[in-house]
């Protein structure tokens, strides 16, 4: 067993720091920490299907799952200019249908066929992934893969179900543009995200723009062993795994995907939008900073800057907006790195007239993190909070599919995760703040603020800022600029 | 979805889920070897429980109180959560926000929930830093330092809460509403997160008293699970939480009794922001300890549980009529609520959308159920209880609610094979007694018209 595991020390390096003043542990201090345990990272098995399918097993033994995955390596990104949401709604039609053993098997008894195994069918498309899963009891796994490939090999895609997840897909964007929340990050990021195609967004316009030939040229286009993994984890051996992929997936013929052509990386949007909705409960702050791409080393560091800033409590917007000043329930910063180029975000919620003060205090962290690099123990916290979340995916079936696809929806091997924590560990104070004297400038920064806009303005910072102000049901995201030109 | 559950960061998933050693029926083949429990009770009154597991390098540690939304004093709706938000301030050895240096800090992470009955906090970190959290737990136990400064911040904390839960969310009024509707008399008709005016009466006195009079050793459990040795847990478990105090009287604890609702009711709610309408039934149903609860969860499941459950299949796939639909049977400590949901489709009556719902609930209740359907549903809780079991804090947070709510972690276990073994027959009764036999709320929630 133990030659199956490459074996980390995990939380070894990760920052316990004895308190300063005499205090005796155990009485009026914590107890001193034992010797870290082990991290467990099983070794991916990876091989090739003859049709050119990648196959991927990281088992785990200790509970009798197993979670299967097909990947496509292709998402919204490829969703033709005007019917933005495509690869999305494809997905999600592929489990409303399938042929199985020569009949035609719809929505209810394909979920009914899912459920009695335990299971599932989940589907999803973000960039350059859409995938296909489910995690069943172990002995269940043949069937879930028959279903599985049924799915992805043989979708009915009927007139009737596109019709339905078209509507469900339109009241679900509805909703998130009903919230002062959910609006923000849509603008923001149909705004500021590097590359237009990677930044289109799904419209009412858009998703009543696709018809079923739109579908089944995604499927024929990408739906080919030459550019899908399987992959399985949990309690499954290689023997087990390699001869349920040659049954389910070995006769599976595609084309070979096509080309895409270059990404457009233009950003052109007005650098402070202040969008009014008038009876929204509270207003969303939002602000956005798009940089270039990153190497792999550089995104491990960006990764440590962002949790710096805005990844838990102990993060700087956290203890500063939430904590000290009692000005949010939540807030948090998030980073997305693609090959195009990246996006760093920062959001909160607060009552209309604290908007533009958790503005400028988001801005004054973001700045303080240009001008000194974190303390030691600052950085030791920041790393272990990283190691710490990443080591409870390997706890999970779900969350070792999901490091797994990960690492292949970059066009990476899951080979290569053995080596994320020790470079994680490698990142260094001068680091942080090289890169965000680097990437994270000031002129670069971007604001969207959804609210009462009467009650966001009625303090007196809002003299000193230059907003472009719309009403928010005005707002159009089929164009960068929000509104059509 | 109606889970009234409130809690330090974000909402909490499913309710409990257990561990079972072999189940009847489907899946007679998958074993799954029996969990050990240690079980032990301090002089002082505190249940101790310790699951280990070997399999993972972490261990949660987590502490239930017998103390949630329906002990809010008069006046002061709102407060169990609000003071659950205080229990990460300073205590005599530790400053503000120290749960977030021995947790998160470490690669570990810490929250916690208030709900109707109890208040859990939660702490998962590297199995080596256990006997920390134990102490530190057992700090915040014995003494809170609040200081007014750090309690009028996290009070607006908590307001900031209110208005993202309640008023920002497009459904969030309809859920505030719903417990005054569904109970009557029970203070479980105030919901759990309280109302702004309420919230700013409390005051630093109302803490430290709400401290003294449940958050004491006798009315809490701790639960440990993970890569943690029993004697060793046992013997920190002694030496941190031994020495704090006992009460010197019992907890005052009420019982309230729901009277039975006499006539059906509509209301119709609306407010600003409303993206599609949603219709709602409410049936009120028995406590979580009564024997119709095994057959209320299947009987949830379904109608709500997965695309093939009755009412996404009919309202949402067949019909078209609704965007989803679901059950929910929330069975507290001491009375229960059945709520059937939908949220419309498009242009689909609220009439129409109701009427269907109500069918399919009765349709359940009268017309035969086929074996093939109710397998599906064993399955599907079977795999949902090894997922939670795959990670610590799911063992300790189904073990959690087996002490709140049934005085034993065991019940975890055989709640289980209560589920597996729910029959047709079971489902029909139960639904006879509380959905045909009682008198329905019905709900009608819309977007309010511009004035």
């Amino acid at each position: 067993m133990n030659r199956r595991h490459a074996l980390i020390a995990a939380a070894a390096a990760c920052g316990y720091t004895p308190a300063l003043r005499a205090a005796t542990p155990g009485l009026d201090a914590p107890p001193v920490p034992g010797p870290a345990p082990l991290l467990r990272l099983p070794v991916p098995h990876e091989t090739r299907l003859p049709n050119g399918m990648g196959l991927v097993l990281m088992p785990r033994q200790a509970v009798p799952l197993v979670c299967a995955t097909v990947l496509l390596r292709a998402g919204p990104e490829t969703d033709p200019s005007g019917h933005s949401g495509l690869a999305s709604l494809a997905a999600t039609l592929a489990t409303q249908g399938a042929r199985r053993q020569g009949r035609a098997v719809g929505a209810v008894e394909l979920a009914r066929q899912a459920e009695r195994l335990g299971g599932s069918l989940a589907a999803a498309s973000s960039t350059r992934a859409t995938s296909f899963s489910i995690t069943v009891p172990a002995p269940e796994i043949g069937a879930a893969l028959a279903l599985l490939a049924d799915v992805v090999r043989q979708p009915l895609l009927a007139a009737a179900d596109l019709q339905r997840e078209r509507e469900r897909a339109i009241d679900g964007l509805r909703l998130a543009l009903g919230t002062p929340g959910g609006l923000a990050q849509l603008a923001a990021r149909r705004a500021h995200t590097p590359g237009e195609e990677l930044a289109a967004t799904p419209t009412q316009a858009s998703l009543q723009s696709i018809k079923k030939e739109h579908v089944l040229t995604f499927f024929k286009n990408y739906a080919s062993p030459q550019v899908a993994h399987l992959v399985l984890t949990g309690s499954l051996s290689t023997a087990q795994a390699e001869a349920l992929a040659v049954q389910h997936f070995g006769t599976w013929r595609g084309e070979p995907a096509p080309t895409l052509a270059a990404l457009n990386t233009t950003v052109q949007a007005p650098p402070q939008l202040l969008l009014d909705m008038p009876d929204a409960g509270q207003s969303a702050v939002m602000l956005a900073l798009p940089f270039g791409p990153l190497s792999p080393q550089e995104r491990r560091v960006a990764q440590v800057a962002n949790a710096v800033l805005g990844v838990g409590y102990t993060s700087r917007l956290n203890q500063v907006i939430r904590i000290r000043q009692g000005l949010s329930y939540d807030v948090r910063s998030e980073l997305e790195s693609q090959p195009e180029g990246s996006l760093w975000l920062a959001q909160a919620q607060t009552a209309h007239p604290n908007a533009l003060k958790v503005l400028h205090h988001m801005r004054e962290q973001l700045q303080a993190l240009l001008q000194a690099p974190p303390s030691a123990e600052e950085l030791a916290s920041r790393k272990a909070l990283l190691a710490g979340s990443y080591g409870r995916r390997l706890e999970t079936v779900q969350g070792l599919a999901a490091l797994a696809v990960a690492k292949l929806a970059q066009g990476r091997s899951p080979g290569e995760l053995a080596q994320d924590l020790p470079a994680l560990q490698a990142v260094s104070a001068e680091q942080v703040l090289a890169f965000a004297q680097a990437h994270l400038q000031p002129q670069r920064l971007r604001s969207v603020v959804v609210g009462a806009t009467a009650e966001v303005l009625a303090d007196p910072r809002a003299a000193m800022e230059d907003w472009e102000q719309r009403k928010a049901t005005a707002l159009d995201l089929g164009y960068r600029s929000l509104a059509k030109p | 979805m109606l889970l009234n559950v409130i809690n330090r960061r974000r909402l909490l998933g499913a309710g409990a889920s257990g561990l079972l050693a072999a189940l009847p029926g489907a899946h007679a083949a998958l074993s799954l070897p029996p969990q050990h429990l240690f079980q032990a009770r301090l002089s002082n009154g505190l249940q101790v429980v310790v699951a280990p597991d070997e399999a993972t390098p972490t261990a949660a540690i987590q502490v239930w109180y017998q103390v949630g939304g329906r002990d809010d004093p008069p006046g002061r709706s709102g407060f169990a959560h609000l003071f659950e938000h205080m229990m990460f301030k300073a205590t005599e050895h530790m400053p503000d926000e120290m749960f977030d240096r021995l947790t998160e800090d470490v690669g570990g992470h810490n929250n916690a929930f208030t709900t109707e009955d109890v208040t859990a906090y939660q702490n998962l970190v590297p199995a080596n830093h256990a006997e920390r959290l134990i102490w530190a737990e057992a700090q915040r136990m014995a003494s809170l330092k609040l200081t007014q400064a750090a309690f009028d911040s996290e009070r607006q904390v908590v307001e900031e809460e209110y208005r993202e839960r309640v008023l920002a969310s497009p459904y969030g009024r309809l859920f505030n509403a719903l417990p005054g509707l569904a109970f009557a008399e029970h203070p479980y008709r105030r919901p759990v997160i309280g109302n702004l005016e309420e919230l700013r009466a409390a005051t630093l006195a109302d803490v430290q008293a709400f401290h003294a009079r449940y958050y004491r050793p006798d009315n809490a459990v701790l639960i440990v699970t993970g890569q943690v040795d029993a004697a060793q847990v046992l013997a920190w478990a002694q030496q941190y939480f031994g020495p704090v105090r006992p009460a010197a009287a019992a907890v005052l604890r009420s019982r309230w009794q729901e009277p039975r609702r006499a006539r059906a009711r509509h209301v119709a709610l609306s407010a600003p922001q409303v993206p599609v309408p949603a219709v709602a039934l409410q049936w009120q149903g028995p406590s979580a300890t009564s024997a119709d609860a095994p057959a209320l969860q299947v009987a949830a499941a379904l109608l709500g549980s997965g695309e093939a459950s009755r009412l996404n299949e009919a309202l949402v796939l067949r019909r078209h009529l609704a965007q989803s639909a679901g059950f929910s049977a929330d069975l507290y400590a001491q009375a229960g609520s059945l709520t059937a949901w939908a949220m419309a489709s498009g242009r689909t009556p609220v009439a129409t959308l109701q009427a269907a719902l109500r069918a399919e609930v009765q349709r359940l209740a009268r017309a035969p159920i086929a074996l093939q359907e109710l397998q599906r549903v064993r399955a599907q809780l079977l795999a949902a209880a090894l997922v939670a079991r795959q990670r610590p804090e799911g063992q300790a947070e189904a073990l959690g609610w087996a002490c709140s709510l049934h005085g034993d972690p065991a019940q975890a276990e055989r709640e289980l094979a209560q589920l597996q073994a729910v029959g047709t027959a079971d489902v029909q009764r139960v639904l006879s007694r509380h959905v045909l036999g009682g008198h329905a709320l019905s709900l009608h929630y819309t977007q309010e018209r511009a004035t």
